[in-house]
């Protein structure tokens, strides 16, 4: 025989103990392995969804303008898309009660109308034939979840709504803003229903709840949108290198909303505004143009009256002779202004034989239009009294004063402050004199686009006759609706306030004349100073052209040359690696899994204490076969070889056991986490992942603790004499101060402090990892300390001897025979208290306070948001009128917010939030405060009486940072940011722009964005227009009716409001699910416990089973036995219990403290006491058992 | 060989104090030497037996075979030294349940290296047919009469041929037939393998069939007055 064989014949004849080893062995591997397997599962089911909803697509673009759709052609990729991606609602009117407004209606927001023709579903299954996708036909294909939210089949009508397209900004002056002007209806016939799989779930954005998907054919809705042959979206699949170049190549003025006009251009125009239907085929009758037309013009017809266009481009070519650059946005964007006279001046024009070289002079334009023109009149004046003179409706422009057309007769040049009026036959103003005051009224947008009256006085510098250059009605970018009318009076529907009544002949003649020609000119300086806003400072660029220079090669110079400076970025044709994003995001946002194994390792721990629990125990009983291998001349070394060698073959069987069973672990668990999610469906896609190495490492690292604690057992061997062992010895006695106890008092030492440290730091500590370092950190050093201490404890227990014997005293004498025995045992049941507790006390619920000013609402009863933004105040009686709401909405207040679209930084987002989303906050809103600060960073560390103004903090020119505030949890746990540190967020330029976090909100309901300032907000996304988040403030009593009101005046534009207590719940619902997760292995663990103590007391009653009978021998009643048996295990319950409170309640107060989770209370106590019940019943179940048998028995065979 | 105890000190910590078990007990012994050590309970016996067996430590006094201190080696070669020249027959005859009566005998063999295990074995064959258990070789312990187990113990205790035979009442469970024989089949081996025998036991019957009887009184060793 050899020592192997007989290894192995240990290991089966010892196969009742070593089983019992083996499955410890198991659960520890399967515990940690299945917490590994769980982030696997997460990891890789958020990584699978994501690549699942991108399909085919590598890389997108998505812009805030409508570009060509032709853009998309000839980029390197093997598949190409242009589509259009809208934003918006769905709702389908029930026919069964048509006429009730409200009733019947099923709304869904959130949707996305797609328009995709066949490219889209190329090489996939394609939903109905190809011919409905390059078709216009009003039908939507609707995915299954959209479907399913608005109760609708095939066959059905619905309305989808979405933004009307309109290059004006609608934050600028002659923006639409009203709900008519801003929103379209569809109403398209549901052709299909697309499965929730493949490119039914398509959608850009990273979020587990499928999207709401409405695809319709490109060509209807470009139709609808009046956008033919464009797109604001190009879709790619398999991307070539040399993408951006591409871009850059196939980037036309057009895509950027830009346009450079020749004179020839404008004059063809012109002949159309004077023609437009062309009867004449370019010759213009003198009914159209008599009138309209400049003296020099009115001598060209021909004999029958006819103006041939030719006359005009003659004209124009010598007297309107220059180049503009305009945008159909109205203002140039200001990175396209600089661009553009970048341009200009990087070009040289050389002509002639000579070689003479000229470079064109750029002319920036800004006009405006006026409310009036009036002389100012010393004292207030009813407006249009009898007798005012006033230019009503008139075009101003500011200029460079070099630049004007009468720059030369000024001398000095126009200063800041000065104005020059047109004079003209019927000007009112004839009796005017240089130094007049001159009023300027109009209306410029305030911050919630409502339209305030401001005025503006002048000093009159002087006339100037309508001629030359000054006579040019294309200072003034064109304006659908206006400038192509050929009377005032035929405006259509103008956007600012207009009263027709105020057009006078004069003005309605100097239109049939001039149209848009300026009728005052002020400085550009000024101007820019009265009315640039965040879309520009410029309406147009002009480039005057030297006679001799011919006009054709100059504009194809000057474009080429602006298209090759002008940056993709800067107009936002960026693709977003969205698959490369969708693989980093699925790397999950919220360390659940971390959490999930940090929380696992109590219960690793707790199986570990079981497996040398038991490993002990058979070790106890098998201590005289140890001495006799002893006796015989066997090392101690060998000895203690032996029984590692069956250790580690029973870590390894049962490790691999325990990998079976961590399948069956992890599958578990996400069941658990499937089944508990709140809103349910949304986790449907959660699966099992195998990670390979999560198998490896989980097996290795088990395998390698649970040989450690064997290790650890077996140790004690070492120490005790052959003959110790013999007699059946396995505990060292000794009654000096022995090496165990000065083991222990090292670890009480070294715990102690550690858990102090940990403890301090949790109050400091604000970097996610370190707190949930120094709660883990100081848990488990706070669970050593109350465990070496009652080593200590135990050993005087087990040696000091009492006078006056008791059960309870004998019961603690007996738990102190086996110190260690007892040790595991109230550790385990330490572990899982721990557990527990902890979680319970993170466990949160919505505070009574939520709904004061300083709560977690901040006050506000409901939050709203809006699919298609809302242009208009909701505060201003005009506004509400058409709404029809109770008188008592009066005091009903709606803060309006903008709201840069992104990522859920919640934990409602099991992804990693890349782009967050960036709400802009009113000064009002700042203004009115309110909420609850965990902390702010308060200017110079100051306390401030309302934290929000940390937003409007004074930056220094150098700070490139933009103050934000941010929701404490969703900072420590989604954005993994601490006060002070940075986000950033991909602003309009396509650049980055740092957020600092400078305050933290403490249970609010902001979790799923970062909120700045309004005016930072503008400034890094000017091109995010409107309102698309509220907050409502009101009668908390009225929350359902203000709910039901406003939603239903509004539900077309997708407003949809949420009780913010609701918003709030959702969050705790989710983090209360991860904790409901965790109390689960909590649960386990105690179980463990439970099995612990039982197995113990089992192998101490069948020890002392001869102890036992004689005590009955002598008289005692069995059921005082059992009490003797129990009191025993009781202190170890009663120790383990409250080792791990303590432990618990210590750990996790710095982190109460700074986050108010719910007060521990009666749930805790009822916790606990199912602790003690389990552990007590597990007691009484094994002392009962044991003791039923005939004691008698018992005495005998000893 | 020799084994030579002089002024042997032995006492146990105990909750009142150390209690001196052994106090000063001197004894000499030659090659080929038998002797019984009778005694009360709780005289000592076992603790003596042991501290020669090198299971335990004195806490004074000397332990010499032939003129070495076994107390004075490392662990390794103590056990070593013990593997080789102590062979130990308990009271119970703590037989590993798990192996067959020839494995139990070669138990000490897995303790080190052996050169010629073959004819270990053969010797382990050898010792068992002289305690006459040649036919249950393959048998496991439990299959055995207490007689035949303290038998197996016997021929694991001589497997290296050891200089000292210690025997703790190596019959105290047997009925008195089965002592003698026992009791009688140890003193032909130790005849045979020329070692030195100490036996433990409360039976004068046993006793007096060794050459020679102690009794331990008071910790000491002295002349045995039946
Ligand atoms: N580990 C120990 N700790 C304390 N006292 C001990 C220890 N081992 C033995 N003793 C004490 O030493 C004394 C002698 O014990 P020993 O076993 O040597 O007696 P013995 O003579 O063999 O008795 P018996 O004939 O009953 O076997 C006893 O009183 C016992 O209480
Ligand atoms: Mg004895």
């Amino acid at each position: 025989m050899t020592f192997f064989q007989l290894l192995l014949r240990n290991l089966v004849y010892h196969r009742r103990g070593n089983t019992a080893v083996l499955l410890g062995a198991a659960l520890g591997t399967a515990v940690l392995t299945g917490a590994l397997l769980v982030g696997d599962s997460l990891r890789g089911s958020l990584r699978s969804l994501a690549l699942d909803q991108l399909g085919w697509v590598d890389q997108a673009l998505v812009n805030t303008r409508f570009f060509r759709a032709a853009l998309a052609d000839g980029l390197p990729a093997h598949r190409r898309c242009a589509a259009l991606l809208l934003q918006g609602s769905a709702v389908r009117e029930s026919p069964l009660s048509p006429k009730e407004k409200g009733e019947g209606v099923v709304r869904a927001g959130k949707a996305v109308v797609l328009g995709v023709d066949a490219a889209f579903w190329q090489r996939g299954p394609l939903p109905l034939d190809e011919t409905f996708w390059q078709a216009d036909a009003a039908e939507t294909v609707l995915n299954a979840h959209l479907a399913g939210l608005l109760q609708a089949k095939t066959g059905d009508t619905i309305t989808l709504y979405v933004q009307r397209s309109d290059d004006i900004p609608r934050e600028s002056l002659l923006g639409k803003r009203n709900a008519e002007d801003v929103l379209l209806a569809l109403e398209v016939k549901v052709r299909a229903v697309l499965p929730e799989q493949g490119l039914g779930r398509f959608s850009l954005k990273l979020n587990p709840a499928p999207p709401r998907n409405a695809f319709v054919p490109l060509r209807f809705l470009q139709e609808k949108l009046g956008l033919a042959g464009r797109a604001n979206a190009i879709l790619l699949g398999h991307v070539q290198p040399g993408l951006q170049e591409a871009v850059k190549k196939n980037l036309t003025l057009d895509d950027w909303n830009l346009k450079v006009t020749t004179p020839a251009d404008r004059a063809r125009a012109w002949a159309k505004f004077l023609d437009p239907r062309n009867l004449d085929q370019g010759n213009i009758k003198k009914v159209r143009w008599k009138g309209r037309v400049p003296p020099y013009l009115t001598a060209r017809p021909t004999a029958e009256g006819l103006l041939p266009t030719e006359e005009i481009i003659d004209y124009y070519q010598s007297e309107r002779r220059y180049l503009t650059l305009e945008s159909s946005q109205s203002f140039l964007d200001p990175h396209v202004e600089k661009t553009g006279r970048l341009a200009s001046r990087s070009l040289t024009w050389v002509w002639g034989k000579e070689g003479m070289a000229y470079k064109p002079n750029d002319t920036p334009v800004l006009v405006y239009l006026a409310d009036s023109i009036a002389p100012s009149l010393p004292t207030p004046h009813p407006k249009g009294a009898k007798g005012e003179v006033e230019i009503p409706y008139a075009i101003v422009a500011g200029m460079r004063p070099h630049d004007l057309p009468l720059a030369n007769e000024l001398q000095p040049p126009l200063q800041d402050g000065e104005i020059l009026l047109a004079q003209w036959t019927d000007s009112p103003f004839l009796s005017v004199k240089p130094g007049d005051k001159i009023a300027l009224r109009y209306f410029y947008p305030d911050r919630h686009n409502h339209l305030e009256l401001r005025e503006e006085t002048f000093v009159l510098r002087g006339t100037f006759p309508l001629e030359g250059r000054a006579d040019d009605p294309d200072f003034t970018p064109e304006f659908p609706g206006i400038t192509d009318k050929q009377d005032m009076a035929n405006w259509e529907n103008p956007p600012f306030p207009y009263d027709a009544k105020r057009i006078k002949p004069a003005d309605e003649s100097f239109w049939k004349r001039y149209k848009t020609t300026p009728r005052a000119y002020i400085t550009l300086a000024t101007a820019q100073s009265l009315w640039a806003n965040r879309f520009g400072k410029v309406t147009a660029l002009r480039l005057a052209l030297d006679p001799r220079w011919n006009v054709a090669p100059a504009v194809e110079e000057y474009t080429s040359k602006l298209l090759a400076m002008l940056s993709p970025a800067d107009g936002g044709f960026v693709f977003q690696p969205m698959k490369e994003a969708a693989l980093k995001a699925g790397a999950g946002s919220s360390d659940f899994s971390m959490l999930f194994l940090g929380f696992s390792f109590f219960l690793i721990v707790a199986s570990l204490l079981l497996v040398g629990l038991l490993f002990r125990l058979s070790i106890d009983r098998r201590a005289n076969e140890m001495g006799l291998l002893l006796a015989t001349g066997w090392r101690h070394g060998q000895v203690r070889r032996l029984l590692f060698g069956e250790g580690v073959a029973l870590a390894v069987v049962g490790g691999a056991l325990g990998l079976a069973g961590a399948l069956l672990y992890a599958a578990l668990m996400l069941e658990l986490l499937r089944a508990h999610w709140p809103g349910g469906e949304n986790l449907v896609f959660l699966h099992l992942h195998i990670g390979w190495l999560s198998l490896a490492a989980g097996y290795a690292a088990s395998i390698l603790m649970s040989v450690l604690t064997i290790l650890w057992a077996t140790r004690l061997l070492a120490r005790l004499s052959p003959r110790s062992l013999l007699a059946g010895e396995t505990v060292l006695t000794s009654f000096a101060g022995s090496r165990s106890t000065r083991w222990s008092s090292l670890i009480l030492g070294v715990a102690i402090v550690g858990a102090a440290c940990c403890f301090i730091a949790g109050f400091s500590v604000t970097g996610h990892e370190a707190q949930a370092g120094s709660f883990f950190g100081s848990g488990a050093l706070l669970l050593s300390a109350c465990l070496a201490l009652l080593w200590r404890w135990l050993k005087r227990a087990g040696t000091h001897s009492s006078l006056q014997p008791s059960i309870a005293l004998l019961g603690m004498r007996n738990a102190g025979r086996h110190p260690l025995r007892s040790l595991l045992t109230a550790g385990l049941l330490a572990a899982a208290t721990f557990l527990i507790v902890a979680v319970q006390s993170f466990q949160k619920e919505t505070g009574d306070d939520f709904f004061h000013k300083d709560g977690g609402s901040g006050g506000f009863p409901l939050l709203a948001e809006s699919d298609v933004p809302i242009f208009e105040d909701l505060n201003l009686p005009a506004v509400r009128k058409p709404m029809k709401l109770p008188a008592w909405f009066e005091e009903v207040q709606i803060y309006s917010c903008r709201v840069r679209a992104g990522d859920d930084t919640s934990c409602l987002n099991l992804y990693q939030p890349l782009q967050p989303r960036v709400v802009g906050v009113s000064e009002a809103f700042i203004e009115r405060g309110g909420f609850r600060f965990a902390s702010y960073l308060g200017p110079h560390g100051t306390t401030l009486e309302n934290p929000w103004t940390v937003l409007q903090q004074e930056r220094s020119e150098f700070g490139d940072w933009v103050p934000a505030l941010a929701d404490a949890s969703a900072a420590q746990w989604i954005l993994k940011v601490s006060l002070g540190g940075f986000v950033q967020v991909t602003n309009d330029q396509g650049t980055k722009t740092k957020l600092k976090i400078v305050g933290l909100l403490q249970e609010s309901i902001f979790q799923s964005e970062l909120l700045i300032a309004d005016d930072d907000f503008l400034q890094h996304f000017p091109r995010r227009e409107g309102f698309s988040f509220f907050l409502i403030d009101g009668p908390l009593e009225y929350t359902t009716q203000i709910q039901r009101a406003l939603e239903s005046a509004l539900g077309a534009q997708g407003f949809f409001a949420t009780p913010t207590v609701q918003r709030l719940e959702a969050y705790h619902a989710v983090e209360n699910m991860y904790l409901a997760t965790f109390q689960a292995l909590g649960r386990l663990g105690l179980l463990l416990g439970a099995v612990g103590l039982a197995i113990v007391l089992l192998r101490g009653v069948w020890e002392r089973r001869g102890e036992l009978a004689l005590l009955q021998a002598l008289g005692f009643r069995r059921q005082t036995l059992v009490w003797l048996v129990l009191a025993e295990n009781l202190w170890l319950l009663l120790a383990g219990l409250a080792a791990g409170t303590l432990a618990a309640l210590v750990a996790v107060a710095p982190h109460l403290a700074g986050a108010g989770g719910a007060v521990l209370g009666l749930r805790l106590l009822l916790l606990l006491g199912m602790v003690v019940a389990v552990g007590l019943a597990a007691g009484i179940a094994a002392a009962v058992s044991t003791l039923r048998a005939p004691l008698l028995s018992a005495l005998r065979r000893e | 060989m020799s084994l030579t105890v002089l002024n042997l000190w032995k006492s146990f910590p105990t909750r009142n104090g150390d209690l001196s078990i052994l106090r000063g007990a001197h004894l000499e012994m030659q090659t080929g030497d038998a002797l019984a050590i009778l005694g009360p309970s709780g005289a000592g016996k076992s603790t003596l037996l042991h501290i020669l067996g090198t299971l335990d430590r004195p806490t004074d006094g000397v332990v010499r075979f032939h003129d070495q201190d076994p107390f004075a080696l490392p662990e390794k070669e103590l056990a070593h030294f013990r593997n080789r020249n102590i062979g130990f027959i308990f009271q119970d005859h703590y037989l590993l349940p798990q192996c067959s009566v020839l494995e139990n005998v070669l138990i000490p063999s897995l303790a080190g290296v052996v050169e010629n295990r073959a004819e270990l074995e053969a010797h382990a064959r050898a010792l068992l047919e002289k305690v006459g258990l040649q036919e249950r070789l393959e048998h496991r312990p439990a299959e055995l009469s207490g007689g035949e187990r303290q038998r197996v113990a016997i021929a694991r205790a001589l497997l290296f041929h050891p200089q000292l035979v210690l025997a703790d009442e190596p019959t105290g469970n047997l009925d008195r037939r089965t002592a003698q024989a026992v009791g009688q089949l140890l003193l032909n081996l130790q005849q045979q393998e020329k070692s030195m025998l100490i036996v433990v036991t409360h039976s004068p019957e046993l006793a007096r069939t060794l050459p020679k009887q102690l009794e331990m009184i008071d910790g000491v060793l002295q002349p045995w007055k039946s």
